[in-house]
C-alpha cells in the first residue's frame, strides 16, 4: 500500500464484547468499556500510526445485526455504508460466537472485509472452553484472531495483520464470493456465509437482479434486508430504483404472504450455520466453575434479596455519595469557597476594568454573566454532582448490576409507559435533569424517550433542588410528606396519562443479563473522565446559552413582562406576589428557586410554603433542560411537554391550595 | 432447518397487540412463559407483534432451534440462551414457542 495513505478501519460487534477497549488499543484514546445505554452512543475516531502507516479507527455503536431495531444500530450501519471502511474488525465474544457469528456472515454478504477478533478467551477459558481460531478461520473463511483485550492479549497480532501489504491490497468481493484471504493467507475459498431454503435463495436472486441502483452493500445483502422489511433499506430501494420499485414491492408483499413469510428465514439458517461452526470449533474441556460472583449475581434477580441491596445502593452510592458528598461536600468548596469568595469577584473586577459598557459587564460577569453564572454553574454546581453520580455509575455498570436493577424495576414502570431500560435516566435525573434527558437518547422507541424526557421535565427533582427543597421543609415534617405524597402522585398520574395519551405500544423490555464482574479502578477512572469530557462538550454550551438568554432577557425587558404573568399565577394559587420571583428563577436555575423560596420560608404559613414548593418541584424544568429538550426531541415534542407540564402544575398547586384549605378548615 | 413448526402470522389481524390478552404462539403448544422454573426447552417458532420485535428476538438468539432454560419468572422472565443470560418481559416470553425438552 503507497506510503502516506490511510487505512481505515471499524471495530464493530454487539454492546458489551470489548470494542471499545480494542479501539483504545489500537488509537491510544480511551472512550469507554461497555455499551449499556448512556455510554458509546456516538461514534468515537481516533488515529493510529504503526508499522510506516496511519490508520483511521472509528468505534462504532453496539450492533446485534444489520436489520437495525436501535438508533445505535443505525448509526453504526449508515457508518459503514457510507464510509466503506477498508477493514471491519468484527469483535466478537469467544463464549458466545453462536449469537455472534450471524453478524459476521451478515458482513460478510453485505460485501465488507471482515477480520474476526474472538475476545474473551479468558472468560472463556474459566467458562471451560477452548476455542480454535484456526478452525474457525478454515470454517468461515476469514482471517480471526484469538484475544483477551482487556489484559492486551492479541491486540499486536491486530496490528501486525492489519498492517500487513496484503491486507491493503484485498480487492472489492463480488457478491457472495469471498477472496479475503483467511489468516495464514493462502485459500481463495468462499465464505461460510449462510444458504438459505430455496424458496429464500429464489427470492434473494430475483430481489437482486431488479436492482439497477447504485448501493453500498452487494446487492444479496441488499435483497436480504428488503426481504426482511428493513425500513432504511425499503426507503433508500424506493429511492434507488424508482420505476423498479413497485414491482419490488409488490414482489416482497408475495413473497412475505401467508403463515410461512420468507421474511422470517434467513434469521434461523444463520444461527444454525452458526452453532454447526462453533459447535465444530469450540470444544468445553472442562465443566465451568461455579463463582461466588455468580452465585450473588443470581441472587440479585430474586426480588427477595435484591429489592433491599437495591435500596442500599441507591442509598448509599446516590444518597450519601452523590448527594451528600457531591451534592454537599464539593459543591460547597468549589462554588462558594472557590467561585463566590475568589473566582467571581476578581472576574468582576477584571471586566468591569476591561469592558465599558454595562451591557457588556452583565453579558460577562455580574449575576448573570455567561462567566460568573454560566461557567461558574457548569463548573462549581452540576460537575461535582455528575462527576460522582459518573463515578457511582462507573461502579454499577462495570460489576454488570445494572442490568438487575433495570430488570427488577421493570414491572413498576410498566404502567408508566416505560421499560426497565428507563430507570437509568430517571435516575440520573436525580442528579441533574439536563444530564438525564440526554441520556434518554439510549431508549430504544420514540415514544419512551418522549415519555422519559416528559417525567423528567414534570416532577423528577435535580440534586439541587432537591437540596434546597428538603433543607426547606425539613423543618415541618407535615409538609415535608405533603410535598412528597403529592410530588409522587403527579408524577405518577401524570405518567400514566401521557402513557395513555401518547399513541404507541408499551416499550417492550430485554436485556441482556451479564455476569457480575469486580470493576477495575482504572476502567472506573478512564470512563469518568472520558465521560466528564463528554460532558463538558455537550452541556457546558447548553449552560453558556442559558445564560446567554437571561441577558437577552433582561436586556428586551421580558423578565418584568414574565414576573406580572407568575403573579397571577399567584394570586390564584393563593400564594403572595413575592413568589413570582422565585418561580421565574425557578426556570432559570432549579435551585435558584428553591434557594429563593428558602429566603421567603420564614413569612410564609405552612400551606403556602407547600403548594409553592410542590409548584415549584413540577413547574417547567430548567432554562438549560428545555434548551436541550428542545435540541434532543424537537421544537414539536418540547412545546407538547411545556404545553403540558405547565397547566398541570399549576392545576395540582391549585388543587392542593383548595384541598390544605378545606381541611385546615376543618381543623386538621 | 427453518422452524418446522413456525406459525407465525402474517401482518396484523391480531388486534391492537400489546395491550388486551396473552398471546400464544400456537394454540395448545407451550410458550416460554409456560416452563417451569428450571426447565428446558428447545424453541420451536417466534411470534412478534411486528418486524422490530421479530429482530430483537433473533438478535437476542431466539430463533427456532435454540435451546433455553428458565431460570425465574418474576419480577421478569429470565433465562438461559446458550450461554447467554437474558430478562424479558411477559409480552414477550410470551412470543417464544418451546418444545419442553
Amino acid at each position: 500500500m503507497a506510503p502516506g495513505s490511510r487505512v481505515k478501519v471499524a471495530i464493530v460487534g454487539c454492546p458489551n464484547v470489548g470494542k471499545s477497549v480494542l479501539f483504545g488499543h489500537l488509537t491510544g484514546r480511551y472512550v469507554s468499556v461497555s455499551n449499556y445505554p448512556g455510554t458509546t452512543v456516538e461514534v468515537a475516531r481516533g488515529l493510529g500510526r504503526w508499522a510506516g502507516l496511519t490508520f483511521e479507527v472509528s468505534d462504532t455503536p453496539g450492533l446485534y445485526s444489520l436489520t437495525c431495531i436501535t438508533d445505535e444500530e443505525r448509526t453504526a450501519r449508515r457508518l459503514l455504508t457510507r464510509e466503506r471502511p477498508d477493514w471491519l474488525i468484527h469483535v466478537a465474544d469467544a463464549k458466545n460466537l453462536d449469537r455472534m457469528l450471524p453478524l459476521t456472515f451478515q458482513l460478510v454478504e453485505a460485501g465488507f472485509r471482515v477480520l474476526l477478533v474472538v475476545n474473551m478467551l479468558d472468560e472463556a477459558r474459566s467458562a471451560g472452553l477452548v476455542v480454535d481460531t484456526a478452525c474457525l478461520s478454515a470454517r468461515l473463511g476469514l482471517p480471526v484472531i484469538g484475544a483477551a483485550l482487556t489484559r492486551g492479549e492479541g491486540v499486536s497480532e491486530i496490528r501486525d495483520f492489519l498492517a500487513r501489504p496484503a491486507a491493503g491490497e484485498m480487492g472489492v468481493r463480488a457478491a457472495g464470493e469471498m477472496r479475503v484471504r483467511a489468516g495464514e493467507a493462502k485459500t481463495k475459498r468462499p465464505a461460510a456465509a449462510p444458504i438459505y431454503d430455496r424458496p429464500t435463495e429464489a427470492a434473494l436472486t430475483a430481489i437482486a437482479e431488479r436492482l439497477r441502483g447504485r448501493y453500498a452493500m452487494t446487492p444479496r445483502a441488499v435483497a436480504l434486508l428488503a426481504l426482511q422489511e428493513d425500513p432504511e433499506t425499503l426507503d433508500l430501494v424506493r429511492a434507488e430504483e424508482r420505476e423498479g420499485w413497485p414491482g419490488i414491492r409488490r414482489f416482497l408483499d408475495q413473497a412475505n404472504q401467508g403463515p410461512r413469510p420468507l421474511r422470517h428465514r434467513p434469521p434461523p439458517a444463520a444461527h444454525h450455520l452458526a452453532r454447526t461452526v462453533a459447535a465444530a470449533c469450540v470444544r468445553e474441556v472442562a465443566k465451568p466453575r461455579v463463582s461466588a460472583g455468580q452465585i450473588l449475581g443470581d441472587l440479585l434477580l430474586r426480588p427477595l434479596f435484591g429489592v433491599p441491596v437495591l435500596a442500599a445502593v441507591v442509598y448509599f452510592g446516590l444518597y450519601r455519595f452523590v448527594g451528600g458528598f457531591g451534592a454537599g461536600t464539593l459543591v460547597d468548596a468549589l462554588d462558594r469557597a472557590l467561585f463566590l469568595d475568589l473566582v467571581n469577584p476578581w472576574l468582576n473586577r477584571t471586566v468591569d476594568i476591561l469592558f465599558a459598557g454595562e451591557l457588556w459587564r452583565e453579558l460577562l460577569a455580574h449575576e448573570y454573566g455567561l462567566l460568573t453564572l454560566g461557567v461558574r454553574y457548569a463548573v462549581a454546581i452540576v460537575l461535582p454532582i455528575v462527576g460522582t453520580f459518573f463515578v457511582a455509575f462507573a461502579v454499577l455498570e462495570d460489576s454488570g448490576y445494572l442490568p438487575r436493577l433495570a430488570l427488577l424495576a421493570d414491572r413498576l414502570l410498566k404502567p408508566l409507559g416505560l421499560s426497565g431500560r428507563a430507570l437509568i435516566p430517571l435516575t440520573l435525573g436525580l442528579g441533574c435533569g439536563t444530564m438525564a434527558t440526554l441520556v434518554t437518547r439510549t431508549l430504544e422507541t420514540r415514544r419512551e424517550r418522549v415519555l422519559a424526557t416528559f417525567l423528567l421535565a414534570l416532577g423528577v427533582p435535580c440534586s439541587a433542588q432537591l437540596g434546597v427543597t428538603l433543607g426547606v421543609l425539613a423543618a415541618r415534617p407535615r409538609a415535608l410528606a405533603i410535598w412528597s405524597l403529592t410530588v409522587l402522585t403527579v408524577l405518577v398520574g401524570g405518567g400514566t396519562l401521557a402513557a395513555r395519551l401518547l399513541p404507541g405500544r408499551a416499550a417492550p423490555f430485554f436485556m441482556e443479563v451479564p455476569p457480575l464482574r469486580l470493576p477495575s479502578f482504572g476502567n472506573i477512572w478512564r470512563k469518568t473522565t472520558a465521560r466528564m469530557a463528554w460532558y463538558f462538550r455537550e452541556v457546558l454550551p447548553v449552560f453558556l446559552a442559558a445564560s446567554l438568554v437571561i441577558w437577552l432577557g433582561r436586556l428586551v425587558g421580558l423578565f418584568p413582562l414574565a414576573l406580572s404573568g407568575l403573579a397571577t399565577v399567584c394570586r390564584w394559587l393563593g400564594l403572595p406576589k413575592e413568589v413570582s420571583l422565585v418561580f421565574l428563577f425557578g426556570f432559570l436555575r432549579r435551585d435558584y428557586g428553591a434557594a429563593g423560596l428558602y429566603d421567603l420560608a420564614p413569612s410564609l404559613p405552612t400551606t403556602s410554603l407547600v403548594v409553592a414548593a410542590v409548584t415549584l418541584t413540577l413547574f417547567v424544568p430548567c432554562l438549560a433542560q428545555t434548551v436541550l429538550m428542545f435540541k434532543e426531541r424537537g421544537p414539536k415534542v418540547a412545546l407538547a411537554i411545556v404545553g403540558f407540564v405547565f397547566p398541570l402544575a399549576i392545576l395540582s398547586g391549585y388543587v392542593l391550595s383548595q384541598v390544605l384549605a378545606l381541611t385546615e378548615g376543618a381543623g386538621w | 432447518m427453518v422452524g418446522g413448526r413456525e406459525k407465525s402470522s402474517g401482518r396484523g389481524g391480531r388486534g391492537p397487540a400489546g395491550v388486551g390478552g396473552p398471546r400464544r404462539v400456537a394454540s395448545g403448544a407451550s410458550t416460554l412463559a409456560d416452563l417451569r422454573v428450571g426447565q428446558s426447552g428447545e424453541v420451536v417458532a417466534v411470534e412478534a407483534p411486528d418486524q422490530a420485535g421479530y429482530r430483537r428476538l433473533f438478535a437476542l438468539g431466539l430463533v427456532p432451534g435454540a435451546r433455553v432454560t428458565l431460570l425465574q419468572r418474576f419480577p421478569t422472565y429470565v433465562f438461559t440462551v446458550g450461554r447467554t443470560t437474558i430478562a424479558v418481559d411477559a409480552e414477550m416470553a410470551r412470543g417464544v414457542g418451546v418444545a419442553a425438552v
